[in-house]
């Protein structure tokens, strides 16, 4: 007599965690969304600082990495910014934002020349992106 | 969009400048040499461009260099000015990191004639040579443009000073032209 008890408390809890779970998502979509923001601008600051202008001889002309920062991580930024905002939570999102971020720390090591530091971005953002933790049971085995 | 930019930063990285010093250097004597000091059996000659932000890496490189083989190498660093302008303009924190270095000998060079008689039209290129002044290494100390770590030039001018097996004896150099090119002069 007390299973279906069990399995209504059981199916409450899961709803429970999933409301959960689903706030701390969208909680993570908003932060990205500043972070790339913010890691954008960062990014263009690097390429100003580090490496402003090229030279030939004594011929100067704006350095290539300035272009990359701003239009490549203009456009990196772009399509996860978007999917945040029209569709918060989804695991679409949250696998662009991923990518997106793994490509947001190639372009700041590239930027800053292969800096050893430089690599602590991906350290920071799997921090991160540990929030967009999902249920153990999602998980299925390849077949 | 993505994919494009990436390739072509990569490429960008990837593309070596112009080197004076043909494959068939081994009797050629840089003239830029001939002022050292041969205290040590391995000469090294490094031509900069001083605003460059790829010769911060291939000073970086030196260094790393210098502390590995600093009793066995010395360093001479030709710092390119051009002609007509004061030697501020060669003043750069890149100038000072490497004046800091121990055993290089940090020294300008107006209008850039002994770094082009030197074989030496791009930033971070350098020249090895015995006491005899003959060349056995030339090429860049550098994995990419403007990116430090582990790379062929290195190793190589190591494994020569401490008498190993010579991995390479010449490597692409990646930085800033040292001199204007001819399509840009005309």
């Amino acid at each position: 007599m007390t299973l279906p008890l069990v399995a209504k408390s059981d199916a409450r809890v899961s709803k429970v965690f999933d409301e959960y779970l689903q706030g701390i998502q969208l909680l993570t979509d908003r932060v990205f969304a500043w972070l790339f923001v913010g890691q954008w601008v960062f990014a263009v600051l690097c390429a100003i600082l580090i490496s402003p202008l090229t030279w030939n001889g004594m011929e100067d002309s704006i350095h290539i990495h300035v272009w990359a920062a701003s239009f490549l991580g203009g456009t990196l930024i772009s399509l996860p910014i978007a999917l945040i905002l029209w569709i918060p939570g989804s695991l679409l999102t949250r696998i662009v934002v991923a990518s997106t971020q793994v490509m947001f720390s190639g372009l700041i090591i590239h930027l800053m020349g292969g800096r050893i530091e430089a690599h602590f971005h991906i350290f920071g953002s799997l921090a991160i992106l540990a929030f967009y933790a999902i249920r153990a049971s999602s998980f299925r085995p390849l077949r | 969009m993505v994919t494009f930019g990436f390739s072509f930063l990569t490429i960008y990285s990837l593309t070596a400048g112009p080197s004076g010093i043909d494959a068939s250097f081994a009797n050629y004597k840089p003239l830029a040499l001939e002022s050292l000091t041969y205290d040590r059996p391995w000469q090294l000659l490094i031509g900069i461009h001083p605003k460059c932000p790829c010769s911060n890496s291939s000073v970086a490189e030196l260094r790393k260099l210098m502390e590995l083989n600093s009793d066995r190498m010395r360093c001479r660093a030709l710092v390119f000015v051009p002609a007509f302008v004061p030697r501020d303009w060669a003043e750069t924190p890149c100038v000072a990191e490497l004046r800091s270095i121990p055993g290089v000998t940090t020294e300008f060079d107006y209008g850039g004639e002994e770094l082009l008689k030197a074989g030496i039209l791009t930033s971070g290129g350098t020249i090895l040579s015995d006491r005899n002044d003959l060349v056995v290494f030339h090429g860049g100390i550098t994995p990419s443009r403007g990116h430090e770590g582990p790379n062929l030039g290195s190793e190589s001018i190591t494994a020569i000073v401490e008498g190993r097996d010579t991995l390479a004896s010449a490597t692409p150099i990646f930085g800033c032209r040292i001199h204007v090119s001819k399509s840009r002069s005309k």
